[in-house]
């Protein structure tokens, strides 16, 4: 069985950037496990994660999500790709919802877009993840913790493979902190889902396990 | 129901809440989208509305004013020579005849025989008429003695015919009517007046006639009206022509209804066809199709107004799906970060546009249909349909496609983007413009328009209405381009406290290509209206100036039942100052140096009532030149005494004195045998109700001998009751002339401060006297070049009339235009004319003028004088006619639509300032952080603005304005044409006032603005805009 994730000899230069914003990442997520990316400010954890969801083409080495390589993969690849296997949280929650619409309804929107028909139903996963009381209010209207929630679990509604998140509790406080990383917890172990998280908070990151240090651009051993 | 099906419902359900969501969401962009394609819709479908509805109001007026011409004759026919058929026919072919027909509502039936007429009078003046019956005749006439007639030996008779003195006409009198082989004798039972002898119901009879012959005897005579029974009386092979004649009635037909009339018309003319006695002849088709080719001009300017605002519509729209697209570049990323295939996404994307675009048809319609409602009333004929047809929702559906072409444009820029340029807020500054070539051949085809409309000239097609809108928009977009390095060249180099707003204000302008697209389509918008403000203006000017020239006077009126001379009497009395009435009167002379129609007119009072021609002589100048060197001498009284001096008298010469009394008749007092040495000679006069004192006369003894003498006038007195008073007379030199002589007199004149002396002397019978310059012979005319035959030098210009009488002329000055009669014809003192040719009042109708200055009362007055008025016209009416032709419905539509557009402009402006607040406020926040003063932040903020905006102003409106300059010489106004002068150099007033209020209307949106990006620059917005 092929890993959730596995990157090998990643680097990455900004167009006309005097040094490389990644230089020689390695890096495994197997299926069902889950890692986090910690680092100082500017170290290339949000480049990193971009390269990794196929949002940037990186300078060298090679990504393969879900055994596909996306150096390799087609636009439509990539898209069926991400259908299928590839979620991504990103840090602005509001990129990661339609802000006018309800919990279900976004939740309603990933599964008709990656043509889920089974599974569980999105009113049950909102229920099973404990966002049942909010499932129907607008999504614009939740606090910041809830949104956060909200997003991961539209993120992971059509059951991906693997699930890529940036900091995920940059904004919040402890109580919702704590939950947003109690979610991430379920989602790695009760959906099976791989998740592969950047954030700065080193609490998360022991509570997630798998720590990865990057820091200009490298991972730290 | 199965359960996929039930799937797919909840799917199609939720999908549709999702766009309602949206919808809302975003609630101020999508109601600025519905109000920029209804606009634009709207904008497309006026044209087919408008154009049904003014053609509905063309046909309506055409058929008002042809009367009979659009009527339906069925007249029974001997064969190709002759439409006579034996009268005893006539109820056969009225029996075949229908009693209505669509559109027609009724039928006249009528018989005419030509016939000579004579009375016990005048045995022997046989003077050529008809004996005419036409259904319902009585009540169609005004009967003004007697009663209409009845039984088969009573007739009418016109009152004209009536009033001829000497022939015996009268109420009462029997008539003898001779026809083909027999003559039947009629009594007078009535005697008739044809108030509006050009109504339909006459069916063009040449009716009434007014023609009489050579030396004052009657050629022929107004109809005598009779019975059906008094016509057949003449045997059955008495020759007639016989008719059914149906009036349309205009009032009633509407456009709808055209093609069953013209089934009606063309069934009858095929049930008619193979039979020789009856024919139908009807000018429906001809008139239809002659109000529709007229249309298709009208049609053509208004598809051309039309297109342009549709693309300016075009451009906002764009610009404002532009902004809708970019407001859900962050869903369009989240779609494809879920992996949505690129035809969902695209579907994603447009659905939530398209679904407006269509809630914005029928609010188009429904705004088209309104403005043209509104519209209609103030322009068209009252009570026009306002129709909203297939061809009006066919347009709002092309409309509603190129919406979708616009919103497909819109999208697909943001669809072609990868998710991280979604997510990026701020645009790129480098992204281009425009291409340049594109500006480049705008500005071509403009150049190419323009050069192409001043060759044409007059000729130019509606096609060159395009010019204006392609110079506005070249000059548009150029000037764009200009905009940012004007802009930088008055940015002081150092950034000193106060030059900081500015400085922040300059670079933004700079930068942002957002702003300068929307400076060249308001710039577009404000152009086309100021062009259209300022045509419009200068339109309504010459309509002013037309109708001035066509009419003659502010309102003008028939006078019934009235003579120029008793006319020019009851405007005396009516308004003794001459401040606002006037008696008038057009005539064409039947033969003479002059030819053309004749403007007659009261010249002491014109400067005050008339109106000046445009291009022609100011009314002031063609009073004076017309009136005469002296005034009127005006008095009442029973008697006038004269003193005479006569050094030498030869043969018995009576004094005569000629007058006009207060009916304008001519009169002549005889004062006794003139006898030398120092006399008085006393004459009784009809004048106790005032009369015109016209001269001295030295008439004849009744021996008709040879008379001579030479006599000074030293004063006259007038009696009145007993009283006797001095009459003032003139004394200048010229302020007396010799009266027109009689077979060969001869008078040598002269006024001087002792009197005025004549030396005349006449033979067989002639005679001559001294007359008051105040009608003064050769008449002065002004008159037209076109106007006046050249023939021998030694010819002498004159006029003359039917009966053969003659008046000479002087033309004081030639004119390129006259008032009413226009390029081709002569003005002339009424007064005068109408005393030199006493026939006068035979051939024309009296008129009375009134001038601004007329009190509300001035028509019962006129009543009160004793004037018989029906309104002839006015110059408001004249303009609202010219008005509905075509150019000017052309013109209005692009004014509407042109202050339309410019609103719709404001409004992407203000959308698109909106829509930038947000990012602004993070710009704004930063400055704040920078150290800067709320003041120098919200004042940059306000000065992009009005830079941005006073740069659409400094381009939109000057451009505007050199497009109504450069095309004004050749834009059509008119659907005739005319010969006064029309503006050329276009008052920019309209413009002006635009500009002056968009800039306040700026001002208030950049303040507005302003404040907006200023409470929403807080310090957090600094972590998010990081981002
Ligand atoms: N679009 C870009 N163009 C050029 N350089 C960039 C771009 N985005 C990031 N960088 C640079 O790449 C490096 C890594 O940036 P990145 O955003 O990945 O850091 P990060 O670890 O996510 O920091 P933070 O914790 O502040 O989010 C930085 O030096 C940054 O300046
Ligand atoms: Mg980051």
């Amino acid at each position: 069985m092929t890993d959730a994730l596995r990157c090998t000899g990643l680097g990455h230069r900004y167009p006309g950037a005097e040094s490389d914003a990644l230089d020689g990442v390695d890096l495994v997520v197997p299926v069902g496990g889950a890692a986090v990316v910690v680092g100082p400010s500017g170290a290339g954890k949000s480049t990193l994660l971009a390269v990794l969801a196929g949002l940037t083409r990186p300078s060298r080495g090679r990504v393969e999500v879900d055994g596909v390589d996306l150096a390799a993969a087609s636009d439509s690849a990539l898209r069926a790709l991400r259908r299928r296997s590839l979620a991504v949280a990103v840090q602005n929650p509001f990129r990661n919802l339609l802000p006018y619409g309800s919990a279900l309804d976004n939740l309603r929107l990933v599964r008709r877009t990656a043509g889920v028909r089974g599974g569980q139903e999105p009113a049950r996963l909102l229920d099973a993840l404990g966002l049942g009381d909010i499932a129907s209010s607008p999504v614009h209207t939740l606090s910041g913790g809830e949104r956060q929630r909200v997003a991961l679990a539209s993120a992971v509604s059509a059951g991906p493979r693997l699930l890529l998140v940036d900091e995920p509790t940059s904004q919040l406080d402890r109580v919702s902190r704590d939950r947003v990383v109690a979610l991430l917890q379920r989602i790695t172990g009760e959906l099976g889902t791989a998740v592969l998280a950047v954030t700065h908070d080193p609490e998360v990151a022991a509570a997630l396990g798998g720590v990865v240090r990057l820091r200009d651009g490298r991972i730290e051993q | 129901m199965t359960g996929s099906e039930d799937r797919a419902g909840a799917r199609w359900l939720a999908a549709s809440r999702l766009v309602l969501l949206a919808v809302l969401w975003r609630r101020g962009l999508a109601a600025a989208l519905v109000v920029a394609a209804a606009a634009g819709i709207a904008v497309v479908a006026i044209g087919p509305i408008w154009s049904r509805a003014s053609l509905e109001s063309n046909l309506r007026e055409t058929f008002r004013t042809v009367g009979s011409d659009a009527g339906l004759r069925l007249f029974a026919t001997a064969g190709p020579d002759s439409d006579d058929v034996p009268v005893g026919l006539a109820q056969q072919a009225w029996d075949t005849a229908p009693r209505s027909l669509p559109g027609y509502p009724s039928r006249i039936r009528g018989i005419r025989i030509g016939v000579h007429l004579s009375t016990a009078a005048a045995p022997l003046a046989a003077a050529s008429s008809a004996l005419v019956y036409r259904s319902d005749a009585c009540r169609r006439v005004r009967i003004v003695q007697g009663r209409c007639p009845s039984g088969e030996d009573e007739v009418m008779v016109s009152r004209d015919v009536s009033g001829l003195t000497g022939y015996g006409y009268r109420l009462g009198a029997e008539v003898t009517a001779t026809g083909l082989a027999e003559q039947h004798a009629y009594r007078i039972s009535g005697v008739y007046a044809v108030d509006d002898p050009s109504s339909a119901y006459w069916f063009g009879l040449g009716f009434p006639v007014r023609s009489t012959g050579g030396g004052g005897e009657p050629l022929a005579f107004d109809p005598l009206i009779g019975t059906v029974a008094g016509l057949q009386r003449f045997s059955r092979l008495q020759p007639a022509s016989v008719s059914s004649d149906y009036l349309l009635d205009p009032e009633r037909v509407r456009l709808a209804d055209v093609p069953r009339i013209e089934a009606a018309v063309a069934a009858l003319q095929r049930r008619y066809a193979d039979q020789q006695r009856l024919r139908v002849v009807s000018g429906f088709g001809p008139v239809v199709a002659e109000v529709q080719r007229r249309q298709g001009a009208t049609d053509l300017g208004g598809v051309l107004v039309t297109l342009q605002l549709a693309l300016l519509a075009w451009a906002v729209l764009f610009q404002i799906a532009t902004d809708a697209a970019e407001a859900r570049a962050a869903e369009v990323a989240l779609l494809t970060l879920r992996g949505a295939t690129r035809l969902r996404t695209a579907v994603f994307t447009f659905t939530e546009p398209l679904v407006l675009l269509m809630g914005a048809v029928p609010l188009g319609i429904v705004a088209g249909w309104s403005a043209v409602l509104l519209l209609a009333p103030t322009v068209l004929l009252p009570g026009t349909p306002v129709v909203l047809d297939a061809a009006a929702v066919l347009a709002a559906v092309a409309a509603f496609t190129g919406g979708a072409a616009a919103v497909a444009l819109a999208g697909r820029r943001v669809l072609r983007r990868s998710v991280l340029q979604l997510w990026q807020r701020t645009e790129r500054s480098a992204e281009p413009l425009r291409p340049f070539a594109v500006d480049l051949a705008v500005a071509a085809v403009a150049v190419a328009a323009v050069v192409a409309l001043l060759v044409a000239g007059r000729s130019a097609g509606p096609v060159l209405l395009l010019a204006p809108g392609l110079l506005v928009a070249a000059v548009g977009l150029l000037g764009v381009r200009l905009v940012p390095g004007l802009v930088r060249r008055f940015v002081p180099p150092t950034r000193t406290a106060a030059s900081v707003p500015l400085f922040l204000a300059v670079r933004q302008v700079a930068r942002r290509p957002a702003g300068l697209r929307l400076v060249a389509v308001l710039a577009v918008a404000l152009g086309l209206a100021s062009f259209a403000g300022v045509a419009q203006g200068a339109a309504a000017t010459d309509r002013a100036a037309r109708a001035a020239a066509d009419v003659g006077a502010p309102r003008t009126f028939r006078v019934l039942d009235s003579t120029p001379g008793r006319t020019i009497a009851a405007v005396e009395r009516a308004d003794p100052e001459g401040r606002w009435a006037m008696a008038a009167t057009t005539w064409s002379p039947s033969g003479g140096t002059i030819t053309g129609r004749v403007l007659a007119v009261q010249a002491d009072r014109y400067a005050a009532v008339g109106l000046t021609a445009s291009g022609g002589p100011a009314v002031g100048e063609l009073g004076r030149r017309l009136g005469s060197p002296v005034d009127a001498v005006r008095f009442r009284g029973d008697r006038l005494t004269i003193a005479l001096t006569a050094t030498t008298v030869a043969g018995r010469p009576v004094v005569g004195v000629d007058l006009v009394d207060a009916t304008g008749a001519r009169r002549q007092a005889t004062a006794g045998v003139l006898r030398e040495g120092r006399r008085t000679y006393a004459a009784d006069v009809p004048c106790a109700r005032g009369c015109e004192l016209v001269g001295l006369a030295w008439l004849p003894a009744v021996d008709r001998g040879a008379i001579g003498g030479d006599v000074l006038l030293t004063g006259v007195e007038v009696g009145l009751d007993g009283a006797a008073s001095p009459l003032r007379l003139p004394r200048a030199a010229g302020s007396w002339v010799a009266a027109p002589p009689v077979s060969g007199a001869v008078d040598r004149v002269r006024a001087g401060r002792e009197g005025v002396q004549d030396r005349f002397r006449s033979a067989d019978g002639g005679y001559g006297g001294v007359q008051l310059a105040s009608r003064p012979l050769p008449l002065p005319v002004i008159a037209t070049a076109s106007a006046v035959l050249r023939g021998d030098v030694d010819d002498v210009p004159r006029m003359e009339d039917q009966a053969g009488d003659v008046v000479p002329v002087r033309v004081t000055r030639f004119a390129p235009l006259l008032p009413v009669v226009l390029g081709t014809g002569a003005v002339v003192d009424l007064g005068a004319l109408d005393y030199r040719l006493g026939s006068l009042f035979r051939e024309v109708e009296p008129q009375v003028w009134l001038g601004s200055a007329a009190p509300p009362d001035a028509l019962q007055r006129l009543r009160a004088a004793g004037l018989r008025l029906r309104v002839l016209d006015s110059t408001g009416s004249e303009q609202a006619r010219l008005a509905r032709q075509g150019p000017a419905l052309s013109l209005l539509l692009l004014q509407v639509c042109g202050a339309a557009g410019a609103v719709l402009a404001m409004l992407a402006t203000a959308i698109s300032i909106s829509s930038t607040a947000r990012r602004r406020s993070y710009e704004a926040a930063a400055m704040l952080a920078l150290g800067l003063r709320r003041a120098q932040v919200g004042g940059a903020a306000v000065l992009e603005q009005v830079l941005l905006l006073a740069a659409a102003v400094a381009l939109g409106v000057p451009a505007g304005w050199l497009a109504a300059v450069v095309t004004l010489p050749v834009l059509p106004r008119f659907d005739t044409a005319t010969p006064i002068a029309l503006i050329t150099v276009p008052s920019p007033l309209p413009a002006l006032a635009l500009a002056g209020a968009f800039l306040l209307l700026v001002l208030v949106a950049a303040l507005v603005g302003a404040l907006a990006v200023l409470r929403s620059a807080h310090g957090s917005r600094l972590r998010e805009g990081e981002e």
